[in-house]
């Protein structure tokens, strides 16, 4: 069963096409890596599924719904329902700095989802112990290192219960020796089955995690399979050559 | 010269200083909101509201405040016909300047605060669900003010200097009295105590926002 369904998305800054008819589609508790080059349009596609760019053209259809149908895009209500089933994770973080850590994790459900006090907080301290960071709970992300900004941030989009978890290089702002333990809780949440799409660099935890990875160059998805398929035997040149380039 | 003397000049010069520190209030109490106003106008996309603004901005900040106290408590009251209607007591004239002058500058404070706030932050907002209301009070406010705090105490400094133009609109304040007693007594002492009282204005304003930056250091 698909619970994302991309097709023909085509989406321009100015007169520069960065996405050129991409489709693609994902299924419930499949974990999807996205790689391709720098500027090939990984961030654009990831962002569109979550009405952060708008698309020129195409479908975009999350569990069913469509967020936008032949270009055009359903109306505010409806497009804040869908998007709702999913949460984000950013290159760097963007937590709120005013906010201590469990503020940050507690802020949402009781705001935007007008969720009682007492359930928020058994949930917020629930993913504290998951992510290791109960001791941090009272601190301002100021005194986090990246790898515990990135952990707090990912436990921040758990908080609304998403049934998709996209990440935008997740790990790309942190000192190669703080990616560990972000991977680590990306690696738990792939065995608690999460729905997750992931663009990323690193072409190990890539071939780790997922079940599927995405090639996009130059805003077109090049090769899209299994991972087995797609790290042993790529069919492109282009995939091979992008391929080499990362050992 | 006596403790009798010092004491004698100074209660007239500390019944001036309160004027000072009401024009402060008036000013700090209307101008901080009022510049709020102002910079949600400025950052609009209706370019009619936010040329308003900024050609208000400009103008404030393009001008000498004296020339707009003096303009407010003089200059109105010359226009003909309505001019007789819009005579005002020369301290709500001097209260009204100096919120409209401080507010340009309050406004352009609050944007350069918004301008410094991440797309990042606006982002993880919306993708949290987030309406535009609940985005910008719980999160871009408590930033921009944050990020804002030590211009804003500058101003405030500033503002309490400033209070000394109420001179030139004629309402009686501690340099009027000070002035009054060096002529009348021939001694530069008044002078100082004026001085003095000042400091102490600007030394309680300095210690307040040290306080209200360490609370809200988010550290
Ligand atoms: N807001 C924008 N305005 C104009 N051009 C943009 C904008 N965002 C992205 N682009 C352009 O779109 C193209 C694709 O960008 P995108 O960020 O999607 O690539 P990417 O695959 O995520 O690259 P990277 O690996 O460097 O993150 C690039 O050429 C980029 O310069
Ligand atoms: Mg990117």
């Amino acid at each position: 069963m698909s619970i994302i369904h991309v097709s023909n998305i085509k989406k321009s800054f100015g007169n520069i096409e960065v996405l050129k008819n991409i489709s693609f589609e994902v299924n419930k508790q499949e974990v999807v890596a996205v790689i391709g080059p720098s500027g090939s349009g990984k961030s654009t596609m990831l962002r569109s599924l979550i009405n952060l760019e708008r698309v020129d053209n195409g479908d975009i259809r999350i569990n069913g719904d469509y967020l936008v149908k032949n270009g055009k895009y359903s109306n505010s209500q409806d497009v804040k329902k869908i998007t709702r089933n999913m949460g984000m994770v950013f290159q760097h973080f963007n937590l709120f700095p005013n906010l201590t850590v469990i503020e940050n994790l507690e802020i949402a459900p009781k705001v935007v989802a007008g969720k009682g006090i007492t359930d928020v907080h058994n949930k917020s301290m629930e993913l504290l112990e998951k992510i290791g960071l109960t001791d941090k709970k009272d601190v301002y992300p100021s005194k986090l290192s990246g790898g515990q900004k990135q952990r707090v941030a990912i436990a921040r989009a758990l908080m609304m219960e998403p049934e998709i978890l996209l990440f935008d290089e997740p790990t790309s702002a942190l000192d190669p020796e703080l990616t560990g333990e972000v991977l680590k809780v990306i690696k738990l949440l792939a065995e608690e089955r999460m729905t997750m799409i992931i663009v990323t660099h690193e072409m190990e935890f890539a071939k780790e995690v997922a079940n599927k990875i995405i090639f996009m160059d130059n805003g077109y998805i090049l090769e899209n399979g299994s991972t087995e398929q797609l790290f042993d035997n790529p069919q492109l040149d282009r995939t091979k050559a992008f391929l080499n380039k990362q050992y | 010269m006596n403790i009798d003397y010092l004491i004698n000049i100074t209660i007239p010069m500390l019944e001036g200083a309160k004027m000072t520190v009401l024009l402060f209030f008036i000013a700090i109490i209307l101008s901080i909101p009022l510049g709020f106003v102002f910079t949600l106008m400025a950052i609009s996309k209706n370019i009619v509201v936010a040329s308003i603004a900024k050609g208000y901005i400009y103008v404030m900040r393009g001008t000498p405040l004296l020339l707009q106290l003096l303009f407010l408590a003089f200059g109105l009251p010359m226009i003909p016909v309505v001019g007789e209607y819009i005579v005002m007591d020369r301290f709500v004239a001097a209260s009204l300047g100096f919120t409209l002058n401080y507010a340009a500058y309050f406004a352009e404070i609050f944007r350069g605060g918004l301008l410094a706030i991440a797309k990042g932050q606006y982002e993880a907002a919306q993708v949290l669900g987030f309406s535009k209301f609940q985005t910008t009070t719980k999160i871009i406010l408590p930033q921009m003010f944050r990020i804002a705090l030590p211009a804003v105490s500058n101003e405030s400094i500033t503002l309490i200097k400033d209070t000394a133009l109420l001179y030139a609109v004629a309402v009686p304040e501690l340099l009027h009295f000070a002035q009054t007693a060096v002529n009348r007594d021939f001694t530069i002492i008044p002078f100082f105590i004026a001085g003095l009282i000042f400091l102490i204005m600007t030394l309680v304003l300095t210690g307040f926002f040290k306080w209200l930056e360490s609370k809200l250091k988010f550290e």
